[in-house]
């Protein structure tokens, strides 16, 4: 049984490859604004289901939408302490500020404007796990 | 995490990208995907035959059999499928972009094992199994 869910993991990674590049050979540089567009639709369709009133409890559902995904809210940052995105980067088959990156971040804004009920700008910096700062 | 629950997540990050390239160019979605998946093909080895009974067991994980010949093409049911275990898993629609990625995917490893162009029909999708038709 392990055998097979290797085997289905490890094709669902080379079409998750092809797709990416797909993406970007289509929209060159410009798959950045699109794809934060594309997640904040994506949020906005979710955000009509959502019960969340602050942000720890918006972040738990984005958790449970994309079980790859866990958040941290610490000192005024978000910081994301499990990421499937870095995990795929890590073995090659997308890349950090790549267009799964882009989709995350407009998906992340949307939602936590539907809290905050504002309009919110997200500065995102990369190292060991990535950590949000609203503005 | 276990590997059901990485598989499913991963599903879901495939689910992303096809519904964005589907809001973002429309029905270009299906032949961007068709182009991913003959990509997707063209890096994959395979070895060549001159048989398509043979090349379609050289396809991994899909398992395919032939079904029956007829005169206008070879009628191929796909048992297994991850794109068919995708759309059961996150909820997509079956027979949507992302299938364009199998077929393009089947189409150029066929091709290259056969030595030849071949195209693929879809005649019907289920939940199991899908029935397909193939042009050599």
């Amino acid at each position: 049984m392990g055998d097979e869910y290797d085997l289905a993991i490890e094709s669902i990674e080379r079409i998750i490859f092809s797709m990416n590049d797909a993406v970007k050979e289509m929209w060159s540089t410009g798959y950045t604004g699109m794809m934060v567009s594309v997640g904040r639709v994506f949020a906005g369709e979710a955000g009509k289901k959502s019960l969340a009133t602050d942000i720890p409890s918006i972040l738990n559902e984005v958790s449970e939408i994309f079980p790859g995904m866990e958040f941290e809210v610490k000192d005024n940052k978000i910081v994301v302490t499990r990421c499937i995105i870095r995990e795929l980067a890590g073995k090659g088959v997308t890349e950090i500020g790549g267009p799964l990156c882009m989709f995350m971040k407009g998906y992340l804004m949307k939602m936590l404007e539907l809290v905050e009920g504002r309009r919110i700008k997200l500065d995102i910096s990369m190292g060991e796990q990535c950590e949000i700062t609203m503005r | 995490m276990d590997k059901m629950e990485e598989l499913r997540s991963k599903m879901e990050i495939l689910a992303i990208l096809s519904n964005a390239l589907e809001l973002l160019s429309g029905d270009w979605a299906r032949t961007v995907c068709f182009i991913a998946g003959k990509k997707l093909g063209e890096q994959t080895e395979t070895k060549s035959s001159d048989n398509l009974e043979e090349a379609l067991k050289l396809v991994s994980p899909w398992k395919i059999d032939v079904f029956e010949e007829k005169d206008d093409g070879t009628l191929i049911v796909f048992r297994e499928c991850p794109i068919r275990q995708t759309h059961y898993a996150v909820c997509t629609t079956q027979g949507g972009p992302l299938c364009q990625v199998t077929h393009g995917f089947i189409s150029q490893i066929l091709a290259k094992s056969l030595g030849k162009d071949v195209k693929i029909e879809v005649l019907h999708m289920g939940p199991n199994a899908c029935l397909k038709k193939v042009v050599v």
